[in-house]
């Protein structure tokens, strides 16, 4: 029989909670602007990203 | 997550490291060491290798509760994690493990401390990683958002488009 795998889990440093994991989230979404390239190219119907400026 | 056979997953309200070793134990795969079992306990959610099986305490403290108006999304960012995991464990190589420390600190700030205070080992480091990015890309995925974000070093987009299986 193979040796057990130790299981992999998700933990957070004590006091943590999701509330700060979901605000996290958000910030690193806000740095992107109201929308990011992907959700602008959908709204605007086409479904490539925009090319990149040079 | 069929594919590597990861598509299985529970909801239940009790510390997980005491019900894993329960279910290993009838599985006939034998015991989770104590330290592994108490280490498991503090656990939101586990992604068990040998079971095939993900399992969420949705009881844990950081949920904030059943009434919490954010447990769905919460509930599902720690399940989209504990995907990642069944994926990096089956598919990142040697090099990407022994990698983690670079790995954890390509990440943003809050990020990284994330990884470093939650008390997992650096041997853990780039699995780590890989869950926490591909919890976050598919959430933005499932809203459209396809590719990576500019706050997301290459480095690490690349290491979990590979493990992830992704073209773009």
């Amino acid at each position: 029989m193979e040796p057990l795998k130790l299981p992999a889990g998700y933990r957070l440093p004590t006091g943590t909670t999701m509330a700060d994991v979901r605000r996290l989230d958000q910030e690193l979404r806000a740095t992107e602007g109201p929308l990011s390239q992907g959700r602008q190219a959908k709204k605007d119907g086409n479904d490539n990203p925009p090319p990149k400026k040079r | 997550m069929k594919e590597i056979r990861a598509d299985q997953w529970r909801i239940c309200a009790r510390p997980l490291g005491t019900y894993t070793d329960e279910l290993l134990r009838s599985a006939g795969r034998g015991s989770l060491p104590k330290d592994e079992i108490a280490r498991a306990n503090e656990a939101l959610a586990l992604w068990v290798p040998d079971l095939r099986v993900m399992l969420i305490n949705q009881n844990h403290p950081a949920f904030g509760g059943p009434s919490s108006p954010t447990l769905t999304y919460d509930l599902s960012r720690v399940a989209w994690h504990e995907w990642g995991h069944a994926l990096s464990l089956d598919r990142a190589e040697d090099e990407d493990v022994a990698a983690g420390e670079r790995y954890v600190s390509l990440l943003p700030e809050g990020l990284s401390k994330l990884v470093r205070q939650a008390g997992y080992r650096p041997r853990e480091y780039t699995h780590e990683v890989v869950a926490e990015i591909y919890a976050m890309l598919m959430i933005r995925r499932q809203q459209g958002d396809i590719g990576r974000p500019p706050w997301l070093h290459l480095e690490i987009y690349e290491l979990v488009r590979r493990v992830a299986g992704w073209n773009h």
